[in-house]
């Protein structure tokens, strides 16, 4: 039975009529713009994941990142020594805190000259902000993501002040300039001791930090209102700064908005009203609002680089961000299974020589990326990397690397797995075979294609890869150090980010290669590359570290794979003066609209 | 009735516990460390000993869920490993928001799907009938994200009619913009449409087929007073259950839409906090969305007794 629709155009009609009438008002309020007035407002996308959500200078592992360290601290608290000019990972004087450092006494004494900054407040920065901070470091090391054991602030003796702006460090031994300058003072951000030297919000300042418990009570005070981000743009604490930029608005999803410090003693003052960072949930998201005109700095994912003209059409100027960088796969050598392989240097060139990263470059990175050679990046320019890295030693060649495993004792079987029927070194039992499990970061297709490449080339050396495909904190999580008494099964990994050269811009590898360091995972441990990177730590000049990279290029440590761009930003034609610093870090001072 | 709410309330709480039991033991099962995921490729041993120290990983698993219970009965529900804020403020932050859009949504696609899915059946094996269900088809069997993209092609990038975005910030901030809501909203409701006017249409020819549609007609009721006082009632009382079931959506289930319109709400708290290990939030989020299924789920059955007065609820 059916009936007649009772009233059926009222229902319809009225439907229709509420869904029309809110598109309406919808559509009056639809768009989005920003209207520049005086200096403007710049908006920069961040990419997801990335968002700033740690004020306070001593950072935690948990939140050790660039996001936090080089685009969001640094535009409030400038470290002594920023790094990042030009485009390349050298000083920056201009936003750097103090004078070049001078150093003396056969490199074991550093004296600092702070510039004549001052506070948001009025107050000069002097070395007694400097000294607070050290005590507070000294207290807290084991909670300072940066801190090394025998590193900052275990290796300053003393500090001597001579007058409110000078200070000279006593060290421990003696360092060397560069390392020191790069590696250990440009990661220090002065702290307001005037502001900050207190142990409750209602509390005096004093100076607490004098003691080993005053400090250690500043410090716990400091966090626990560093645990209030939403906070961090009322807080008072965090609105005295020596930087360019003041935090006016800032959200728990990551937004944040900062106006000029309009008593910044830096000679590069912002010409902007407002700057804003924009976080985004996904790059998905990123590129609809990048495409419909609504971020002023954004930036293309790999995969949709085709869309570069057309935006370079709607105005905006395609430049990728050169970063400051290394990639690689590391080695497990502890591997109870294959340890003894990958020990055998013939075996690393030989897998070496069947990665063919300029091939990836050209094709799997559309030809934004570039071979990682060494542990010193080749891009950007810098006076850093050696002639010998710059060539790499290794180029593609299977047929030469099939011959280096056939002179050492392996019977080749392409497509298969080779096996070792002579003399093939110290532990390679015969009978053994190349077979080896690798274990990559899922969601990523360029490097899900790099280790597809490197599978079906490696095949015709007859080294077998079996592939497993895991999401990026489980791939990190399990290409740790093996411990005695515990399983130990991961044998090569390849979490696809590398290993970027930020916060300790001298790429030194003391954080990698170093035996028994954290984050050398697969317990690669040569005394000769210990010896070259203390060299580079604590001799002058350039020669150590030609020395150290060109033996870590020679050795293998790890396979080096292709590096590729920080992100392909897009950066609107009307916003002058950006430039990309190599550390990440952002100077929105330099920046302005042209009209 | 009250007892039977109260019955219904202690079941709840159990069932709510047995939940946090298996996902916190599932979580914990996973492979790769804690610790490892939170601090990055840079953490050292002793950092990494230090921070399984700070949170108690160390502890035998059910050393560890007391502690999160205990800790959880006192109103503190962490702090995120690593979002730096409480697991408290998160979800105050951003439970609302999932709560508007998906609330909106769920609304306004019952709004339209009722009256739909009621013509459909008035209306069956007629051009009427099929045009909508065709619609209905095609909207259900569209990939979200991929409508979405689609929308947000037409009309932000090339008429510039709607934003590309949702709004951002917060509560008040959202509700003073409404423009942006209007893609993510439609996204979520043009799949949700198809979804309740096919419920509302069988249940509706289920109904009309009934005794007392023809015992009504026959002692002289109009077609209109059928229509709307005996049949659209009771055709009304499966969508009840339906809608009941559709709160841990509207809690936590806007993950895609949140993805591509750059919406920060429960469903991206939750895999965020997923891919992080950050185990605080994870249950956090999995109180929420459990406290919420057994809510929608007694709701649904509170309604469907005050719609059916043939339904009661008493012992025996």
């Amino acid at each position: 039975m059916t009936l007649p629709i009772p009233r059926r155009g009222r229902v319809a009609a009225v439907v229709l009529a509420v869904t029309l009438s809110l598109i309406a008002a919808a559509v009056a309020g639809a768009g989005s713009s920003h209207r520049q007035a005086g200096g403007g407002t710049a908006t920069i996308a961040l990419p997801p994941g990335t968002t700033p959500d740690f004020i306070f200078p001593i950072v935690d592992g948990a939140h050790y990142s660039v996001a936090n360290i080089e685009q969001f601290q640094r535009l409030m608290y400038r470290p002594l020594y920023m790094y990042g000019k030009n485009g390349k990972p050298v000083v920056n004087d201009a936003a750097s805190l103090a004078n070049p450092p001078v150093f003396k006494k056969g490199n074991t004494q550093v004296t600092i000259t702070l510039k004549s900054y001052n506070w948001s407040d009025g107050k000069p920065v002097t070395a007694r902000d400097f000294t607070f901070l050290l005590n507070l470091l000294k207290a807290s090391k084991k909670n300072w993501a940066a801190y090394l054991p025998g590193d900052i602030p275990d290796n300053v003796k003393a500090v001597k002040i001579s007058n409110p702006k000078t200070f000279t460090l006593i060290l421990d031994r003696a360092y060397s300039p560069i390392w020191f300058t790069g590696n250990q003072l440009s990661q220090l951000m002065p702290i307001p001791q005037h502001v900050w030297d207190k142990k409750s919000a209602s509390g005096p300042v004093g100076n607490y930090d004098t003691t080993t418990a005053g400090a250690t009570a500043v410090y716990n005070f400091l966090i626990g209102e560093a645990k209030k981000p939403s906070t961090y743009a009322s807080n008072p604490l965090w609105q005295v700064v020596d930087g360019p930029w003041k935090l006016s608005a800032y959200r728990t999803d990551g937004y944040a908005a900062f106006v000029p410090n309009t008593r910044y003693s830096g000679a590069v003052k912002p010409k902007l009203d407002k700057f804003v960072e924009q976080p985004f949930t996904s790059a998905q998201a990123e590129l609809n609002v990048l495409r419909s005109g609504g971020v002023d700095y954004g930036y293309l994912p790999q995969s949709e680089v085709a869309q570069a003209k057309a935006l370079q059409a709607q105005g905006y100027t395609f430049s990728p961000w050169i970063d400051w960088g290394i990639n690689y796969m590391p080695f497990n050598f502890a591997s109870p299974t294959v340890g003894a392989m990958f020990k055998q240097l013939y075996v690393r060139q030989a897998m070496q020589m069947v990665i063919d990263q300029k091939g990836y470059v050209r094709s799997l990175l559309k030809g934004f990326g570039w071979p990682t050679y060494g542990p010193v990046p080749v891009q950007p320019s810098n006076p850093y990397v050696s002639e010998f890295v710059k060539a790499g030693p290794y180029d593609y060649n299977p047929g030469k690397a099939a011959s280096l495993l056939k002179s050492h004792g392996w019977t080749i079987h392409p497509d298969g797995a080779s096996e070792c029927t002579g003399s093939c070194g110290p532990g390679v039992k015969k009978g053994a075979k190349l077979e080896f499990k690798l274990i990559y970061a899922s969601g990523d297709t360029t490097v899900s294609q790099e280790v597809q490449a490197w599978k079906s080339a490696a095949s015709k050396i007859g080294v077998k890869l079996d592939l497993s495909e895991a999401p990026f904190n489980q791939v990190i999580a399990a290409a740790a150090p093996c411990k005695s008494g515990q399983a130990c099964k991961w044998e090569i990994a390849f979490w696809g980010g590398g290993w970027l050269y930020g916060v300790n811009p001298i790429p030194v590898g003391d954080q990698q290669f170093l035996c028994g360091a954290g984050a050398n995972f697969g317990q690669y441990c040569d005394s000769t590359n210990d010896a070259n990177i203390h060299g580079v730590q604590r001799q002058g000049g350039l020669g150590p570290m030609t020395r150290f990279q060109n033996y870590m290029a020679k050795e293998l440590p790890v396979l080096w794979v292709p590096y590729r761009p920080y992100q392909l930003s897009m950066i609107k034609k009307t916003l002058k003066g950006v430039h990309q610093s190599p550390i990440l870090s952002l100077t929105p001072e330099d920046w302005s609209f042209s009209k | 009735m009250t007892a039977y709410l109260i019955r219904r309330v202690v079941q709840a709480v159990i069932v709510l516990l047995l939940v946090t039991v298996i996902v916190f033991t599932m979580l914990h099962e996973l492979p790769g460390g804690t610790a490892r995921a939170v601090l990055g490729e840079r953490a050292t041993n002793d950092s990494i000993a230090q921070f399984n120290a700070e949170h108690g990983l160390n502890n035998p698993l059910p050393v560890q869920y007391w502690d999160w219970l205990s800790q959880t009965l006192q109103g503190d529900l962490g702090f995120s490993y690593k979002q730096n804020e409480s697991v408290a403020q998160l979800l105050s932050e951003r439970l609302p928001k999932t709560a508007i859009l998906a609330g909106i949504s769920v609304l306004l696609a019952l709004v339209i799907a009722i009256p739909l899915g009621f013509l459909q059946a008035l209306r069956r094996n007629k051009p009427i009938d099929y045009a909508l269900t065709g619609a209905a088809f095609i909207f259900y069997s569209t990939p979200a994200f991929w409508l979405a993209l689609v929308l947000i092609t037409v009309f932000a990038i090339h008429w510039h009619v709607f934003p590309a975005q949702a709004p951002q910030g917060s509560v008040s901030n959202i509700l003073s913009q409404p423009s942006g809501l209007v893609l993510p909203v439609a996204t979520i409701t043009l799949v949700s449409i198809a979804f309740y006017s096919r419920y509302v249409r069988s249940s509706t020819l289920e109904n009309l087929m009934q005794d007392y549609v023809r015992t009504a007609r026959s002692k002289g009721a109009s077609t209109s007073r059928i229509a709307v006082r005996h049949v659209l009632r009771n055709a009304l009382v499966p969508v009840v259950t339906l809608v009941g079931l559709s709160l841990p959506f509207v809690f936590a289930g806007t993950l895609i839409s949140e993805q591509i319109f750059n919406y920060p709400g429960m469903g991206l708290l939750f895999y965020n906090a997923a891919v992080a290990r950050d185990y605080p939030v994870l249950l956090g989020v999995t109180l929420v969305v459990g406290a919420a299924t057994v809510l929608g789920s007694l709701l649904a059955d509170v309604c469907y007794a005050l719609l059916d007065p043939r339904v009661r609820y008493v012992k025996n």
